[in-house]
């Protein structure tokens, strides 16, 4: 017999006995377990705060995303606010009065840029039928920073064409006020500007009226009117820069002069 | 970590080799359990994968061989018990192949797996030394003397000498 059969013979005798191969089992099932429950504790752990994670990513996400940092108010006869999102999106569109609420509701801006939003406002058929009969459009943008107020303010006259001295900047205590009154911020602001020549003008007074309505109670009243547009950037900067009190002294100075000679110019246009 | 399913099919396919690989290097059956449980523990703990049963065989074989030195080594091991009372020896295997067996235990221990690895496993020198990490010159000489050791003790041809 051949050495390699003879060792072979030999060794096959050679087994594992079954209980050996049972007590193996058990031990290594023992020994793993403990581990395997703290794997899928740590699994199960891990998946939740991942989970966690997701959701307060997603939930900051969609917060700072569903937060206005700006409004945007359009005043014609319709009057509107478009509420704008720090990644400049439409987030809320709300009407100010009777036609105001029923364009809100038709207009589906949501989500869209804030630029393309007014766009599609200008070109409603609400809006396009009062600009062309002649009425007084303003457009007022109300944010806590006047940087980015004057910045978007900027860009609504050069993507639209629209006049800078229609274009108005408020800060957030106005737009608040304005909003505490129901009205919109153009009319608010006016509101204001009529209130300085007549204090008995209240709210409800102004309630119902349209954009002109307003502004020719103004001239009737003897304020002032529509602002130039450097006027407008200077009142941006002085929200930004000085206290209120100051500011108030210093608009009006510069209002009553440079104010009434475009206003009549824009009238008669 | 491995399947409990996992750990109980290589239990099944590789205890009789364990056993063997144990029976050349230690005395006792506790030391034997030892190993048993070590080497499957490692086996169920390991992230290794292996690319084929041949693969996974051959890991095995190298971590029993490495736990046998590593026992033996320990100078913790204090139980001693001979393999005759410890060791369950099939008597009929005994009878038959005890000349076989005893020749090749008492052959020092550097020879016994190469002995083991290339006559039962059938292993050539060159995956030897892969398995053992030895250069494979020195599987080729090692087996070269066992050859002559065992053909002195045994007697018989040996087919790799022909």
């Amino acid at each position: 017999m051949r050495m390699r059969s003879k060792i072979q013979a030999a060794f096959d005798q050679i087994r594992a006995e079954d209980a050996l191969k049972e007590r193996t089992k058990a031990f290594v099932h023992v020994k793993t377990q403990g581990r395997r429950q703290d794997r899928a504790r740590r699994r199960a752990f891990a998946l939740a705060m991942a989970c966690l994670t997701v959701l307060l990513l997603g939930g900051g996400g969609y917060l700072s995303y569903a937060m206005p940092v700006a409004a945007i108010g359009v005043d014609v006869n319709p009057s509107i606010e478009l509420a704008v999102n720090i990644f400049d999106r439409v987030v809320g569109v709300t009407g100010y009065n009777e036609d105001g609420v029923r364009l809100a509701e038709e207009l589906g801006v949501q989500n869209m840029r804030y630029l393309d939003a007014i766009e599609v406002v200008l070109s409603s058929q609400p809006v396009a039928s009062c600009l062309q009969r002649g009425m007084t459009l303003e457009l007022t943008v109300a944010c806590a920073s006047q940087e980015k107020a004057q910045a978007m303010q900027s860009l609504i006259a050069d993507n639209t064409g629209i006049p800078s001295q229609q274009i108005y900047c408020c800060n957030q205590e106005e737009a608040q006020q304005a909003h505490e009154a129901g009205l919109s911020l153009g009319k608010y602001r006016v509101l204001l500007q009529l209130q300085e020549v007549d204090p008995d003008v209240d709210v409800q007074a102004v309630q119902g009226l349209t954009m002109r309505e307003l502004r020719e109670m103004l001239e009737e009243a003897g304020g002032s009117e529509t602002p130039s547009a450097q006027q407008n950037q200077e009142h941006c900067q002085q929200e930004d820069q000085q206290g209120q009190a100051q500011h108030n002294g210093l608009g009006q100075g510069q209002g009553q002069g440079k104010g009434q000679g475009q206003g009549k110019g824009g009238k008669g246009a | 970590m491995r399947s409990e399913q996992e750990v109980n099919r290589a239990i099944d396919t590789y205890a009789d080799t364990v056993r063997r690989i144990c029976m050349l290097h230690l005395k006792s059956a506790s030391d034997t359990e030892d190993i048993f449980q070590e080497v499957f523990l490692k086996y169920a703990l390991s992230a290794a994968s292996f690319t084929s049963e041949e693969h996974e065989k051959a890991w095995i074989i190298r971590v029993t061989v490495n736990k046998c030195k590593d026992l033996l080594k320990s100078v913790f091991r204090k139980r001693t018990i001979p393999m005759e009372e410890g060791m369950e020896l099939p008597q009929e295997g005994r009878e038959d192949h005890g000349e076989v067996l005893e020749a090749v235990l008492s052959l020092p221990a550097k020879y016994k797996n190469v002995v083991y690895l290339h006559y039962y496993e059938g292993y050539s020198a060159v995956e030897i030394s892969r398995i053992l990490q030895k250069n494979v010159n020195t599987v080729y000489a090692l087996l070269s003397r066992a050859r002559r050791m065992l053909q002195e003790r045994l007697g018989g041809e040996d087919e790799d000498a022909e």
